[in-house]
């Protein structure tokens, strides 16, 4: 392994967290990540060393969803199509006991809209300032910080004001 | 005072200007409504750091970290760049590449491996590219160890004054611009055609001069190498070897194209 690919290895946790937040089933979660890896390797040469890895990384990440999970139902649904068997899950296979054991954070945050939930988990949750989260999502930095005041209001009124516990 | 809930927003984020952080804490101190408001945010920064944290403490599923070290890099072999002289870091570029040789088995019944077949092809391509089709008459050969770097012409010296990175045009693509210690200007560059190659080149006082190159695109023995776009490693290893600071942005790219690739003064001192 060269450097890269080490600094790949060590933010394997938190990429397996960014995936939880977009595909919640931990087993797509994982296909999520192992997808996102896979196009990061096949990409290095678009990495501009001296940049973060982890917030290009998010973003490769994210497109991968987008262009998995697209005219797909988020749950209930295999995340890989057909073809990709190597991917797929079984579908008939709902998992009800990954949503018993979450907590009402995880809960609330998966509630919320997706452009959302992603604003808050790369700022809130991975601690990426606005730029580059708003990098990541490749919008501009208005746009982000709009979706995450709502996405913040969202999680207020569910989190706190109603006393949930965490 | 009134604190719109965005400018709160941004001052629990971290995100205000240090005088605007200063007067909102300030302002905490005398307004228990606003305290309340900072610490409700606060406490929900809290919550959501919990959120899906349990990953964190897991060992990644063995399955994953395989496909982060699957591939060996890209063109990692010591052998695989070609460096001139000049090239800043040569020595160190070399152990880096050592060090980054992945181990794997050697295939049984394969010739030793001496100087690679690709080396004399890729002195030819060289040759080629900086003699024929892309640069100057030579004021090079290739075998000695005080041969100056080869200067740039043609489409390739075109490219390298006018392109923005990431723009393909013609037979060359520049990839990535940046600046070395000394504050000279150096671009990596991808020619295409039968045979690609990537390189690197700065910009010398009289001219570009290629530093390293390096096959791009189907390697030797079947080898997984990108075509298109991809930098082969070797040549990003030169580059990690030779920057200074992170690569030029758009803006630092047209600053520098404006000042005709000029050394930057502010970089010399």
């Amino acid at each position: 392994m060269d450097s890269f690919q080490t600094q790949m290895l060590t933010l394997l946790p938190r990429l397996r967290r960014m995936a939880r937040v977009l595909a919640w089933e931990p087993a797509d979660a994982d296909d999520l990540t192992q997808l996102t890896v896979e196009r990061a390797l096949l990409r290095r040469d678009q990495w501009r060393p001296g940049t973060r890895l982890d917030s290009w990384m998010f973003r490769i990440m994210r497109n991968a969803w987008i262009d998995e999970a697209r005219a797909r139902q988020r749950r209930g649904r295999v995340l890989a199509p057909p073809e990709a068997g190597a991917l797929a899950a079984d579908p008939s296979a709902p998992s009800l006991d990954a949503r018993l054991e979450a907590t009402a954070v995880e809960r609330a945050l998966d509630a919320l809209p997706e452009d959302q939930r992603i604003a808050v988990a790369l700022v809130l949750i991975e601690g990426l300032s606005y730029q580059e989260a708003a990098d990541s999502l490749e919008v501009p930095i208005g746009t982000l910080t709009s979706r995450l005041a709502r996405g913040r209001a969202t999680l207020q009124t569910a989190l706190i004001d109603q006393g949930a516990p965490p | 005072m009134t604190v719109p809930d965005e400018e709160l927003f941004a001052f629990v984020d971290g995100e205000l200007p240090p005088e605007d952080m200063a007067r909102i804490e300030a302002a905490m101190a005398t307004d228990p409504q606003l305290a309340l408001r900072v610490e409700t945010q606060r406490a929900l920064r809290r919550l959501l750091s919990g959120a899906h944290a349990g990953v964190l403490r897991e060992t990644p599923p063995e399955a994953l970290s395989t496909a982060v070290a699957a591939r060996p890099p890209v063109a990692s072999k010591p052998a695989e760049v070609i460096a001139f002289p000049g090239a800043k870091g040569k020595a160190r570029l070399k152990d880096k590449a050592r060090a980054r040789e992945p181990r794997l088995p050697k295939p049984p019944g394969l010739p030793g491996r001496g100087v690679p077949a690709w080396i004399g092809l890729a002195a030819c391509l060289v040759v080629g590219l900086v003699i024929g089709r892309l640069a100057a008459p030579p004021p090079v050969t290739l075998s000695g160890a005080d041969d100056p770097a080869p200067i740039a012409a043609g489409p390739l010296v075109q490219a390298l004054n006018t392109q923005g990175s990431g723009q393909a045009a013609g037979p060359v693509r520049v990839n990535l611009s940046f600046k070395t210690a000394s504050g000279v200007y150096c671009r990596t560059f991808q020619a295409a055609g039968r045979s690609p190659i990537a390189g690197v080149a700065c910009r010398d006082p009289d001219a570009w001069r290629v530093r390293a190159v390096s096959p791009a695109g189907p390697g030797p023995a079947g080898d997984y190498r990108m075509a298109g776009s991809e930098t082969p490693a070797a040549i990003l290893a030169t580059v990690d070897a030779m920057i200074a600071g992170p690569p030029l942005d758009a803006a630092g790219e047209a600053k520098a194209r404006a000042a005709g690739w000029k050394p930057a003064l502010d970089a010399r001192k």
